[in-house]
């Protein structure tokens, strides 16, 4: 029913292809950046060669922004004493990317939360935290703020101790990056959808009628959560959620959605959020927002982008233009709220 | 099927059971509630897409050099480029939103043809949503 695709010697970049009924897409799955990525390719003969660009886009936020990964560009910054760093172009703008994320939420969704994460008890591989961990609850510090790191360029000042965690935007910057890259390298013929966990970019040209994306839960933790099939010709749609990645401390259950103003796991309204917009990057800071203060619908109704959030009981809300009919089509502006980075988003890291 | 609000008393949502949206606001930007269909019929929709993606599943051989090809009546085949393509029309859900993951493939590792499609929960630690 499907087979291997061996871009690589190492196991961990094995691509599966996944079988669907549509002939003219090509569709290819495996793991990355702590989740599962997903491609998408219009016409199917271009997939090898978008596969192959999004290795190497991969590859290099793997190795600038995985806070779990010790040789990793942002782990050797945060265990450095030092203040100041020259940093990679790629780490740069992913930084460039969080901070702009950061003032644009209001300092909601904030790469400083590194440190309450840690206390928090997710210092590690996800997959490695005992979903019922006995170990001692640590004092959960608030975030330092987003405004004590200064980036200017390359150059990066970072007050000592504060631990940055990019995880709130660093997957969409990749899906981002990914799909740019791959629609670059098919001379921008034909389409792309990158998903990483999830988090949807779209490049080049959508199918007839968009591409049709299913809208859930994690089936295992809310196996009749309401769905929905949207169709999304242009941008990308993110989702953030209680509803996975959950731990145990003591007696008390978390999450890895951190509230920066208190350092604690979010208790907004929502079990989940979904947002579109012009990138994924732009959507996942929306949703994140969403996640850790229900009070941000007013402010992302300011912005018109459409969203979906579902409340701790199951039910629905949708925000703006998300459709309320099955096979709808999700449309975005071509806005980018995030404003200018210190590089191009979507350039070679 | 919808209802939206008609809360005049704009306050800012409270408690974690307790989503109070904006005040009464225009469609176009207001919190509309969803009524909910069936859970089951709902958890058949996602049941039966993927069994009938797997019921559709195809043979795709791989080259070693790891160009795929499609060998499946009715796709596209050869070295046309897409420069000369129109979008194809998708018929069913091709991702989803899922922040844990999407389902995620097992592969046999030989390369053959004989596993199955099974939903595994993505584990790890780098993106966060």
């Amino acid at each position: 029913m499907m087979t291997l695709v061996e871009l690589t010697s190492s196991p961990t970049t094995a691509w599966h292809l996944v079988e669907t009924r549509d002939n003219d897409i090509g569709i290819a799955e495996r793991a990355a950046l702590g989740t599962t990525a997903r491609v998408v390719v219009w016409p199917s003969e271009s997939l090898t060669v978008a596969l192959r660009a999004i290795d190497h886009e991969l590859e290099i936020l793997d190795r600038q922004a995985n806070r779990f990964r010790p040789d990793s560009e942002i782990s050797i910054l945060n265990r450095s004493q030092a203040e100041h760093f020259l940093l990679s172009a790629g780490l740069a703008e992913a930084i460039a990317v969080a901070l702009a994320a950061a003032r644009w939420t209001e300092g909601l969704v904030d790469p400083t939360v590194g440190g309450s994460l840690v206390s928090l008890g997710y210092d590690r591989d996800f997959a490695t935290i005992k979903p019922d961990g006995c170990d001692q609850i640590l004092p959960v510090p608030p975030a330092p703020g987003w405004s004590s790191v200064r980036l200017e360029g390359r150059l990066c000042r970072r007050p000592r101790g504060v631990v940055l965690d990019l995880g709130a935007t660093a997957k969409a910057l990749g899906a981002d990056r990914a799909a740019m890259a791959a629609i670059g390298q098919l001379g921008n013929c034909g389409g792309v959808l990158v998903s990483l966990g999830g988090d949807i970019a779209l490049a080049g040209h959508a199918p007839v009628h968009g591409w049709p994306i299913l809208v859930v839960e994690d089936p295992d933790s809310h196996p009749g959560a309401a769905t929905q099939v949207v169709r999304l010709d242009r941008g990308a749609v993110a989702t953030s959620s209680i509803a996975c990645r959950r731990w145990r401390r003591g007696q008390q259950e978390h999450h890895h959605i951190v509230d920066p103003r208190t350092g604690l796991p979010s208790a907004g309204p929502w079990r989940t959020a979904t947002v579109a917009a012009s990138s994924c990057t732009e959507a996942n800071a929306a949703s994140t927002a969403l996640m850790v203060d229900g009070g941000a619908l007013d402010w992302l109704s300011r912005f018109g982008l459409p969203a979906r959030l579902v409340g701790h009981d199951g039910s629905v809300y949708l925000l703006g233009r998300w459709p309320e009919e099955e096979q709808g089509a999700l449309q975005v502006q071509p806005i980018d709220h995030l404003g200018p980075r210190t590089t191009a988003l979507r350039g070679t890291p | 099927m919808n209802e939206d609000y008609r809360d005049h008393d704009r306050r800012r949502l409270l408690g974690p059971t307790m989503p109070e949206p904006p005040r009464a606001s225009p469609r176009e930007s207001g919190l509309r509630h969803v009524r909910r269909v069936s859970n089951w019929s709902l958890a058949a929709l996602v049941l039966g897409v993927g069994t009938a993606t797997a019921a559709l599943a195809r043979t795709i051989p791989v080259t070693t050099t790891g160009t795929v090809t499609t060998a499946s009546p009715g796709s596209v085949t050869g070295s046309s480029t897409s420069t000369n393509q129109t979008s194809p029309t998708l018929t069913g859900p091709v991702a989803t939103t899922s922040a844990s993951g999407v389902t995620t493939v097992v592969a046999s590792p030989s390369g053959g043809a004989s596993s199955s499609a099974t939903a595994s929960r993505a584990t790890g630690n780098a993106g966060d949503s």
